[in-house]
């Protein structure tokens, strides 16, 4: 990590921190992140800021995200009652509903496609006619 | 009082950011798969704090500092957003539904199932947001009253095991479009499904961050409506 790198994440924490202070001020059920975020996509719509001008500190952010994740997954430590069968139907929690959402993204995706897919092909019929 | 607050910052904070890195050295040495620097990380502060005799508490204490990157990382997903403008103009229709039926799955079965196999309150709320990103799903888990902690470790979960089994589901249909496979692996598998999505071709990894940063805001944004069907 260099100085380019530790100005980005400066720049972008200072983002976040507008964001923070907006959602406050105004009481916004919209988190300071999420309005950071806005702000951050304006600012890059309107072209008053280049991508490049971020892209080594978001890249070093986004690829190290998992340590600023780690104190909370240790909390698990707090949590013995998760080695028994909690933690058991815990994960069948999660591997049942993992299958339902992808199966059903996977299903509701492949469907708009196909009705994409014929509606087109409707047109270059009617355009052939 | 401040020096033991700035003490206990350092010592934890740092520890777990030197575990982090001793971790990702030696899964890099000893080329272990791409989740070994997160369990070795896991496993080396665990075994750290159980010797020191730390509790949970103590620790998170001065850990909780090496957190406050989660709210630039938020700001920092804008610049994919931007980058797959073009996408999002193309695939507006896909992108809208998989978040839709994919998010509302997510949420509504979680709870569901966490509800038949009769698992405590708090448990049920926070493993609710269990399929997104885990910057949203910190602040998603907090605004509906859960526990962002627990949250926190359902959602790794989430992306270990759904990364598999999206896995599976793709290999045993090859047919579906590089949309749904992307679709597929952002949806159920947050971050660890997009990096997957990549390794089958970037468009599908394109459009799979682009569901996970989507459905993150989307999540996000609709909480209150969330809390108010809960209640």
């Amino acid at each position: 990590m260099n100085l380019t790198v530790l100005l980005q994440i400066t720049f972008l924490t200072a983002l976040w921190a507008v964001g923070e202070w907006i959602a406050k001020f105004w009481n916004s059920p919209v988190p300071g992140g999420v309005i950071g975020l806005f702000l951050l996509s304006s600012l890059l719509l309107s072209g008053w800021l280049a991508p490049s001008k971020l892209d080594r500190g978001s890249q070093w952010l986004l690829s190290e995200m998992l340590v600023f994740i780690v104190p909370s997954m240790l909390s698990i430590l707090d949590h013995p009652e998760f080695l028994g069968l909690i933690g058991i139907k815990v994960l069948l929690v999660i591997v049942l509903s993992s299958l339902l959402t992808m199966g059903m993204t996977c299903l509701s995706i492949e469907m708009l496609v196909h009705l994409q897919n014929r509606s087109e092909l409707k047109a270059h019929l009617k355009n052939d006619d | 009082m401040t020096t033991d607050l700035l003490q206990s910052g350092l010592t934890w904070s740092g520890a777990t950011f030197l575990a982090y890195v001793v971790a990702k050295r030696l899964a890099l040495s000893f080329s272990l798969g791409r989740n070994a620097p997160l369990i070795l990380t896991l496993l080396l502060l665990s075994a750290i704090t159980q010797i020191l005799h730390v509790p949970f508490t103590q620790y998170m204490d001065g850990a909780h500092w090496l957190m406050l990157p989660l709210g630039p990382c938020t700001v920092a997903f804008a610049l994919s957003i931007h980058r797959h403008r073009g996408l999002i103009r193309h695939q507006w229709a896909a992108l809208t539904v998989g978040i839709i039926v994919g998010s509302g799955t997510a949420m509504g079965s979680s709870w569901g199932l966490a509800k038949i196999f009769n698992l405590d309150p708090l448990i049920v709320l926070s493993l609710i947001p269990r399929s997104i990103s885990t910057p949203f799903a910190l602040t998603f888990s907090a605004d509906i009253g859960g526990h962002p902690e627990l949250t926190a470790t359902f959602v790794c979960l989430t992306g270990i095991l759904a990364t598999y089994l999206g896995t599976i589901i793709i290999q045993m249909h090859p047919s579906l479009s590089p949309l749904t496979r992307g679709a597929i692996l952002g949806m159920g598998a947050h971050a660890i499904g997009v990096h997957k999505a990549h390794d089958y071709d970037p468009e599908d990894g394109a459009f799979a961050g682009l569901v996970m940063v989507c459905a993150g805001i989307a999540n996000v944004i609709a909480a209150p409506v969330v809390t108010w069907i809960l209640a």
